[in-house]
C-alpha cells in the first residue's frame, strides 16, 4: 500500500515551532517532486532525448524566481523531515531496547546493560549499519516489503508526523538483536 | 529544428527548462511544468554511447544534493 507523506510546510513549521520564510499559502507537494524525479525499480523515468537541453525565452526571471522558492521551500521541508525522523528513529529505538533487553537479559544484566552499554550514539550507528546491510530487492521504494508482509515487533505510535517504514523497523530489530548477542557474548 | 528549452517527460506533461548545471560527467536539468509553476522535477541528463538521455535521479539524497546546487547558484543571483 503507497504511504502518503502529505506534508505543507506550515504543519513542519509549527511541529518544529519553526517560522519558515515561505509562504503559507503554498502547498509545497514533496512527494510529488520526489516521485518525479527519482527512479523507481522500473526504470521508468529514461528518455532519449535529441541534442543537448538548454534554458529557453520562455523561463523569465519570474518563473526562475518561482523555481528558487520551491526549491526553498522543498529541502527546508525535507530538512525538517529528516530531523523528525532521526527523532522519531531513536525514540522509538531507545524504547525498544528496553523491551528487549528486559527480555533477552536478567534482571542484574539489564541493570548492568543499561547503566553501562547505553551510548544514544553507538545506537544509531547501529541502526545505520544494520539499515545498509538489508537486501534492498526485499523492499520497495517505501521500505514496505514487497512479500507483503509488516513488521510486528516494532510498535510504531499512530499519531506520530514520521511513520517508520517496515525496512526501517527491520534494521532496528536487527540492530537491537546484535547489541543484545554482543553484550551476551562479551560477558 | 528540435527545441530543447521544452521536453515531455512519461507523464505526458511538458516542462520548461529552468536549469542545467554541471556535476562529473553529467548535468542536474530543473524543469518547471508549462501549466503549473510549483510544479518542479530535477533529471539528469547523460551522454550514453553518444546517445543522450534524461534519466531520474539515484534516491532522496541525490534530490537534496541537487537543490543544494540549485539554490547554491540561483538563490543569491536573485
Amino acid at each position: 500500500m503507497q504511504k502518503e507523506l502529505d506534508l505543507t510546510t506550515a504543519n513542519i513549521a509549527r511541529k518544529n515551532g519553526e517560522r519558515s520564510n515561505v509562504s503559507r499559502n503554498v502547498n509545497y507537494d514533496i512527494n510529488r517532486i520526489k516521485n518525479k524525479s527519482i527512479q523507481d525499480s522500473h526504470n521508468s523515468k529514461r528518455q532519449k532525448i535529441n541534442g543537448e537541453l538548454y534554458r529557453g525565452k520562455k523561463v523569465t526571471k519570474m518563473k526562475l524566481k518561482k523555481a528558487v522558492a520551491v526549491a526553498v521551500g522543498v529541502v527546508a521541508v525535507m530538512a525538517s523531515v529528516k530531523g523528525l525522523h532521526h527523532l522519531e528513529v531513536t525514540d522509538t529505538y531507545n524504547r525498544e531496547l528496553n523491551n528487549f533487553v528486559s527480555d533477552e537479559l536478567s534482571y542484574s544484566e539489564s541493570v548492568d546493560f543499561l547503566e553501562n552499554y547505553d551510548q544514544p550514539k553507538e545506537h544509531y550507528e547501529k541502526y545505520i549499519e544494520a539499515l545498509e546491510n538489508l537486501d534492498d530487492t526485499e523492499y520497495n521504494f517505501f521500505g514496505d516489503r514487497k512479500d507483503g508482509t509488516h513488521n510486528e515487533v516494532i510498535k510504531s505510535d499512530p499519531n506520530n508526523l514520521i511513520q517508520l517504514s517496515d525496512k526501517e523497523k527491520d534494521a532496528m530489530v536487527n540492530a537491537l538483536d546484535d547489541e543484545i548477542d554482543e553484550y551476551k557474548r562479551g560477558k | 529544428m528540435v527545441d530543447n528549452s521544452r521536453v515531455v517527460l512519461e507523464d505526458n506533461i511538458e516542462y520548461l527548462v529552468v536549469d542545467k548545471i554541471k556535476e562529473k560527467d553529467f548535468y542536474y536539468v530543473y524543469l518547471i511544468n508549462n501549466r503549473d509553476d510549483a510544479d518542479l522535477v530535477v533529471r539528469k541528463e547523460k551522454l550514453e554511447k553518444d546517445e543522450r538521455f534524461l534519466v531520474g535521479l539515484d534516491d532522496e539524497e541525490e534530490l537534496e544534493k541537487a537543490l543544494d546546487l540549485f539554490l547554491e547558484k540561483n538563490d543569491k543571483e536573485n
